[in-house]
């Protein structure tokens, strides 16, 4: 009973590691855990989000560094014609290179591919956070002139406003302060016109 | 014996964990489909069966369940939503009427001459004109006079040539259902955003469901909605586009700002 079960034992220690073993392959294909591609079929977890946020603060130079080692990889590689083998009339093995090297490009072509990808959104990003700092700058001008207030914080200011029409246009001075009432997407808001 | 069985349990249940995660070959294989963002014929194919035939309508009318994700200067993205009918008449009529969550209520119509945005709870409403047609004044809409027009990527008269040129992959991932109706579920990618659409196999390729995911955007926010109650072509239009202000209606003006405001309340 003693011997079926470490053998019982044995037997799935080994299909785990082998599993293990398939796994960490598979984790590999993908780029290394979630660097690449296993990002597009994420069921439910932040696989995407995750990878975008590790290019934000990926340095320019390490996409570049891999690409320079990939363009060395595929000069080293040699050709179907430079390639010296025992048996030279082995159509299959022909093949097979062949095949290994059709599969070698693709992955290659690939990386490319996700290291252009990388590369673009490295300086959407940067593009995007000029565009948030001037953003900001421009968010603590605007109390100055242009601010807005929704409708709950103006009924909560408590102020008995004095109404003047000017062109049709109705404001509504509270405090020393004009204000107008407009249409901003979809809903209702004053803004500070003076 | 005890130690042997716990562990033949231990080793059991790891098994059954690796193997639930381990994906399935076809998995796989659309992984590496999306490393390449590769253009799947069948993908566009599907896209310009529901984009013809929403082209080729006179006329045509749908509701929507809607939530998008908001990231918050803390970095918190927090959802919103609402729902949403619209009513197209082309080429020159829209009616669009929206509830949100937070109960502000809004109804816009475009009526060939101008467009009409009224706040009913608020007995307030907004014109501005915009003479031409149904392209044109969704345009002037959204980037002119700052409104939203959740999905109404859908009304373009053309939207197989205005969408395709762009893309930077598109991939068929298989059949799925969506409330109930056999879809093609599709996953599209263009320099701004993903977007994955279920359109409704058979005759009628109306949409379904949508997910744009702003993938540039921090914390890739997201649009969903799920589309219901598709009338091709529209019933009961009459009137439908004509608005007249309630007589105590006071009149507004749109906040057209210099730069884009989507913003918190300054309050």
């Amino acid at each position: 009973m003693s011997t079926t079960h470490g053998k019982l034992l044995t037997s799935l220690m080994v299909t785990s590691l082998v599993c293990f073993m398939a796994l960490d392959f598979a984790e590999a294909r993908r780029g290394g855990g979630g660097g690449g591609g296993g990002r597009g079929m994420s069921r439910g977890g932040p696989a995407a989000s995750g990878s975008f946020q590790r290019s934000r603060v990926q340095p320019q130079r390490r996409s570049s560094n891999r690409n320079m080692n990939r363009n060395v990889n595929r000069q080293q590689r040699p050709s179907n014609q430079d390639r010296v083998r025992p048996n030279q009339g082995n159509v299959n093995q022909d093949r097979l290179d062949q095949r290994q090297d059709n599969r070698q490009d693709r992955f290659d072509q690939r990386q490319d591919n996700i290291d252009q990808r990388q590369d673009n959104r490295e300086k959407v990003y940067d593009d995007r956070k000029e565009y948030y700092d001037d953003r900001e700058e421009w968010y603590e001008n605007r109390w100055r002139r242009g601010a807005y207030i929704s409708v709950a914080s103006w009924n909560s200011m408590d102020c008995r406003y004095n109404m003047t029409v000017v062109n049709s246009i109705t404001y509504y001075d509270c405090n020393g302060v004009r204000y107008e009432r407009v249409y901003r997407s979809g809903q209702t808001v004053y803004i500070i016109v003076n | 014996m005890r130690l042997h069985d716990r562990m033949l349990a231990c080793l059991l249940a790891m098994m059954f964990i690796l193997t639930a995660q381990a994906q399935t070959p076809a998995e796989q294989v659309v992984e590496e489909d999306l490393e390449t963002l590769a253009i799947d014929p069948e993908a566009l194919e599907a896209f310009k069966g529901m984009s013809d035939y929403l082209g080729a309508a006179k006329s045509f009318a749908y509701e929507i369940e809607s939530s998008y994700d908001v990231v918050q200067r803390s970095g918190i993205t927090v959802e919103f939503g609402g729902s949403g009918k619209i009513v197209v008449s082309r080429p020159d009529r829209l009616w669009m009427e929206s509830s949100r969550r937070d109960g502000v209520n809004g109804t816009m119509i475009f009526d060939g001459e101008n467009i009409w945005a009224f706040i009913p709870d608020e007995n307030v409403y907004a014109r501005a004109e915009q003479p031409g047609n149904l392209d044109a004044a969704i345009d002037f809409a959204i980037s002119d006079l700052n409104l939203k027009a959740p999905t109404s990527d859908l009304l373009s008269s053309n939207l197989y040539d205005e969408v395709v040129p762009k893309l930077t992959g598109a991939l068929y991932l298989g059949e799925a259902v969506v409330a109930g109706v056999s879809c093609e579920h599709l996953l599209m990618s263009n320099d701004y955003a993903d977007f994955q659409l279920w359109i409704a196999s058979g005759g009628q390729p109306i949409l379904k469901r949508i997910v744009i995911t702003y993938r540039e955007e921090p914390g890739q926010p997201q649009f969903r909605a799920q589309f219901k109650n598709w009338q091709i072509p529209a019933r009961d239009t009459k009137g439908k586009f004509e608005f007249r202000p309630p007589a105590d209606a006071k009149r507004i003006r749109f906040y057209v700002p210099a730069v884009d405001t989507d913003l918190e309340d300054a309050s």
